[in-house]
């Protein structure tokens, strides 16, 4: 009996250890040098990995170091980034996104002084772009790309439907009256999506609701953010929008596959849509609630940084300093991966673009919108709209009673 | 496999007597479940060893014998006793330690004592994701037993082809469970498999299954028992294969009804196969994060997030280590408390030879 128990206890604690060390990070970073540098990017796949490499082989085409990239998928990037950089395991060269910034500030270096240093002409970056990536003044990131939430539509099927193409600064009444020609045809007009950016921007658009204030602080609270989500339930409910899932991947894929007409996205994955898209694409402005309202929309940017453990900033800069160059962004931007995130850059991006009308929407929207602020709890906040976002767009609850529900698990 | 599969069911190796032979390739038959039914193997193993060596004559050159014998024994076991004491012994400490301390994932560390298991027990998500785990469990665990004994015993050595349905029926477990899902959510989402199906035959839309809090947990539980249940059903397989035929022989010739041959013939002499998967089974879904992660996120709400989930958000989200110490090591005590009065209760079911 004794020794069954024995045995009971050791396959329990084995089992412990599986749950324990099953999330374990691989991968320790240790073996970088002056001239071998490691840099964490977000990787969606094969292409995608070979723009990057690309990227990083400028570093010492330019007589800068070996730079390696360790990818993941954005979706862990940040889990892991954390995870990382509390082991010791830095990567010298950090990848980040605006509205993630001010979560990382204590681990990733300002990169004002060393771009004085190493000379770096800062007013030739977007100001949007460089302005979204900086906390309390300093710059934590020199930015790569940069983009205000936009609306991709499929035009073939609002021609078909016989709906009015969007013109940048439509109203969310002409929004609805596009999505009553689609139900009358069968068809649901938008592919509903939760992910923080997606949600937060068609709300903002809708009433001016938002989740996190100007300053960065978050307010679960505010009445309007949670109307602008019985709004998106409205949507679901008449006919006009597909019910939300927690794969954030859905809208896009029922967008390419002509499922849906219209769906929220960013510049930065117009040209790969306009790939897969078998199909003429338009892209327009958020609809807003009261015309002429502003903000309608927010921007994000993502840029390189320099971890704050790195030995070797001044190599790691250098490397940052040739990946953010208006040679690398330009071919960036001819192969579609990213919308410059310097000024000089973006034309060549909107020729390669070559699609009618791109320029005049996207300067519109970047007028309009305004740098979706970062917070601590950022992610937590976005992993909370998977599961409580849902419900509220499906109709299951009311906006309220989820904001109220994500509000008791924020302040834990 | 098939040859591994004609073995003696490793099962029976876990609670074999002691002193009884154990199988060579006991330890490779048991991929899935890794270190956990491996070091049941070993601990079986080991304990009568010990046992046989402390009873060894007094003699004076036997005991010069045994030094040796004993020292050879350690340099052997050295391999897995390293690697069990860096991936399990270690991490456990580790994470005891940690579970009284406020441990943030950057930061400065501190001892608050028992603050982190006050703070679980008196968070209401940590009741509401222990509900779900066991509403998991009690869902999973039957189901996949029934349908894995179900499975085995139909594929008895008078199907054509058994060794086909066999392997058919364990790919799902050996598919790695991220493609899996991505295969069940085309069947679940609106406008998925279900849904189109239901659509086109009865005209009916199906449920959003996966959005929807009544269905959400089911569907998990579904999807969780397809990709599952193929292990415990080639242990059963074996074990029923083992079963001597004389036995069963006898059986038919006293008149018994193949109903009765089942439960009264096979079912005892299966049992303790049937109780080390119950048991590895039962550990394995406490422990379930994978598929509720990836199909729902722990959503709608939290109507499928599970305790492991609860863990791993508190760990790696709001970057509380210590909380999350604290929690794993909760769900450590009941897997042992149950795993314990299933031990308990073998006795009035579990017939050993």
């Amino acid at each position: 009996m004794k020794r069954r128990l024995l045995v009971s206890a050791t396959a329990a604690a084995a089992a412990l250890g599986l749950t324990l060390s099953g999330c374990s990070s691989s991968g320790g970073t240790s073996g970088q040098s002056k001239d071998k540098l490691t840099w964490s990017m977000w990787i969606s796949g094969s292409a995608d990995k070979a723009a990057w490499q690309k990227v990083a082989d400028s570093v010492k085409t330019a007589g800068g170091a070996k730079v390696t990239i360790q990818g993941a998928p954005f979706e862990d990037y940040f889990t892991k980034l954390r995870t990382q950089l509390s082991t010791g395991s830095a990567p010298c060269i950090v990848s980040m996104q605006s509205l993630r910034a001010a979560n990382y500030t204590d681990v990733l270096l300002p990169l004002d002084s060393l771009a004085k240093k190493q000379g770096v002409d800062l007013s030739q970056f977007d100001s949007t772009a460089l302005d979204a990536l900086k906390v309390d003044g300093k710059i934590y990131a020199l930015p790569y790309d940069t983009g205000p939430m936009l609306l991709f539509y499929n035009k073939d099927l609002f021609k078909q439907v016989g709906a009015k193409a969007p013109e940048p600064g439509w109203t969310v009444k002409e929004f609805e009256t596009a999505a009553a020609k689609f139900k009358a045809a069968g068809k649901k007009m938008l592919g509903s999506a939760i992910g923080d950016m997606n949600l937060e921007s068609m709300i903002l658009g809708y009433n001016g609701g938002r989740v996190i204030k100007e300053d960065g602080t978050l307010d679960p609270s505010d009445p309007k953010f949670a109307k602008g989500f019985d709004w998106l339930g409205s949507l679901v409910k008449k006919g006009y929008a597909t019910q939300a899932s927690s794969d954030t991947s859905v809208a896009g894929n029922d967008f390419v596959a002509k499922k849906v007409a219209m769906y929220p996205d960013g510049p930065w994955s117009l040209l790969d849509r306009k790939g897969k898209a078998n199909f003429d694409i338009g892209i327009t402005t958020i609809p807003v609630g009261t015309a002429g309202a502003t903000p309608s929309t927010y921007s994000a940017g993502s840029g390189f940084g320099i971890s704050k453990q790195c030995k070797y900033p001044d190599q790691a800069f250098q490397a940052v300093k040739t990946m953010t160059s208006q040679k690398v962004l330009k071919g960036l931007a001819e192969q579609g991966r990213a919308f410059p995130g310097r000024t000089a850059a973006q034309q060549p991006w909107y020729d390669n673009a070559n699609i009618a009308g791109v320029e005049p929407v996207l300067k519109a929207a970047q007028k309009a919108s305004t740098p979706l602020p970062g917070n601590k709890q950022s992610d937590q906040l976005q992993q909370l709209f998977f599961q409580y976002g849902i419900q509220a767009v499906n109709g299951q609850q009311s906006g309220a009673q989820t904001m109220k529900s994500i509000a008791g698990q924020l302040q834990k | 496999m098939t040859e591994s599969v004609s073995q003696p069911p490793p099962a029976s190796m876990s609670v074999v007597p002691p002193g009884a032979a154990v199988a060579p390739g006991a330890a490779s038959a048991v991929p899935v479940t890794g270190a956990g039914a491996a070091d049941v193997v070993v601990a079986a193993r080991e304990g009568p060893k010990h046992k046989k060596a402390g009873r060894e004559p007094g003699e004076r050159s036997g005991r010069r014998q045994i030094g040796r014998r004993s020292w050879w024994g350690a340099v052997f076991a050295t391999p897995h006793s390293l690697g069990l004491a860096i991936f399990t012994v270690v991490p456990i400490v580790a994470s005891l330690v940690v579970s009284f301390m406020n441990w943030p994932m950057l930061g400065e560390h501190s001892w608050t004592g028992l603050d982190n298991y006050r703070k679980l027990f008196s968070d209401q998500t940590f009741w509401i994701v222990a509900r779900n785990t066991v509403e998991y469990v009690v869902l999973y665990v039957p189901l996949n037993l029934v349908v894995s004994l179900g499975l085995a015993a139909w594929l008895t050595p008078r199907i054509r082809h058994r060794h086909i349905f066999r392997v058919l029926f364990f790919i799902p477990t050996i598919t790695p469970l991220v493609a899996n899902v991505v295969v069940w959510r085309m069947l679940y989402q609106p406008d998925g498999f279900i849904d189109a199906t239901m659509q086109s035959t009865i005209g009916v839309n199906a449920p959003n299954f996966l959005a929807d809090g009544t269905w959400a947990m089911f569907a998990v539980v579904a999807m969780s028992v397809w990709a599952g249940f193929g292990y415990n059903m080639l242990i059963f397989s074996a074990a029923l294969d083992a079963v001597p035929d004389n036995q069963l022989e006898a059986a038919q010739i006293d008149g018994a009804s193949a109903w009765q041959v089942f439960w009264r013939i096979k079912f005892p002499a299966i049992s303790p196969s049937i109780f080390f998967a119950t048991m590895m089974t039962l550990i394995t879904s406490f422990q379930v994060f994978t598929q509720p992660f990836l199909l729902t996120k722990g959503g709608p709400g939290t109507e499928t997030e599970t305790l492991v989930q609860y863990i791993y958000n508190t760990g790696f989200q709001t970057q509380q280590l210590g909380l999350a110490s604290a929690g794993a090591w909760v769900l450590f005590v009941i897997i042992l408390g149950i795993t314990a009065v299933q031990f308990l209760g073998q006795k009035r079911w579990v017939h050993y030879e």
